[in-house]
């Protein structure tokens, strides 16, 4: 296996960004806790695309495909049953600067094709996830507040997002 | 440099899951365990399993957080709904909602 070595060191510089999240994940409020896991979601992504041409393995893209479809869904979930997502701007210029800074690179290297297609996309569902998440939403409805009557499950992630 | 990832994601994945039990209110602990979830799937990116990576990053980050609040949300309501009044649950009809509140009750004596 011949591995670049310049993709994984730029690779390591997100992983080592998480371990100063993690300690907020494990010590903070816990919508300081919501926060920092859509922030570790995030740069966990970028670590997968970097390490991805770092192994020279494009299939490794798939993983940060599946990242970044997971990411959002999941923290608006939780955002529903923590009571609201406090609007996040570490997340959003995370994201604005990040994204760009690692697929304009990473499609350079690819070259025209199918695998710059894929880390198009794979970016835009980042910027889009961590645009719509760090915006915040406001508790629409308490989560004791029904008593009797159980709420459809198919709408807590419409409910999260207004 | 392969080594330098790997041992930083071994690092990660050993304090979060040591963070995950020291944790002990359950909301919490699902938000540690979706970051473990994901220091996981890093770590094996990098042993070059991505197939374990793919079906950790589904399971872990996703499912198993998401089970265990919505665990956590179905067990206060029924304890909160038993508070108020027995009857209630009865006249649902769903023998799951009864079993749970029953559970919850006694989660909470």
């Amino acid at each position: 296996m011949r591995a670049s070595e310049g993709w994984l060191v730029a690779a390591a510089v997100p992983l080592l960004c998480l371990l100063p999240v993690l300690w907020y994940v494990v010590r903070g409020e816990p919508r300081t806790r919501l926060v920092a896991q859509n922030l570790a979601q995030l740069l966990a992504a970028f670590v997968l695309l970097l390490s991805a041409q770092g192994f020279n393995r494009p299939t490794y893209l798939d993983l940060a495909l599946v990242l970044a479809v997971l990411a959002p869904a999941g923290t608006l979930v939780y955002a529903r049953f923590l009571g609201g997502l406090p609007p996040a701007r570490i997340v959003r210029w995370t994201a604005l600067a990040g994204v760009p800074a690692a697929v304009v690179p990473l499609c350079v290297a690819a070259g025209p094709g199918r695998q710059t297609v894929k880390l198009l996309v794979i970016g835009a569902l980042l910027l889009a996830g961590a645009l719509v998440t760090s915006a915040g939403s406001q508790p629409v409805t308490e989560p004791d507040a029904p008593s009797g009557a159980p709420e459809p499950p198919g709408g807590d992630e419409a409910a999260a997002r207004d | 440099m392969t080594d330098v990832l790997i041992a930083v994601a071994l690092f990660l994945v050993a304090a979060t899951a040591t963070a995950a039990v020291l944790n002990r209110e359950p909301l919490r602990q699902a938000l540690v365990l979706s970051f473990l979830g994901l220091a996981l799937t890093l770590l094996f990116t990098f042993v070059q399993a991505p197939d374990v990576a793919l079906s950790q990053l589904a399971v872990g980050s996703a499912v198993t957080p998401l089970m265990i609040v919505l665990t956590v949300g179905k067990v206060r309501r029924g304890s909160t709904s038993r508070e108020h009044s027995i009857d209630d649950d009865d006249d649902d009809g769903g023998e799951g909602d009864v079993g749970d509140a029953g559970d919850a009750g006694e989660e909470a004596r």
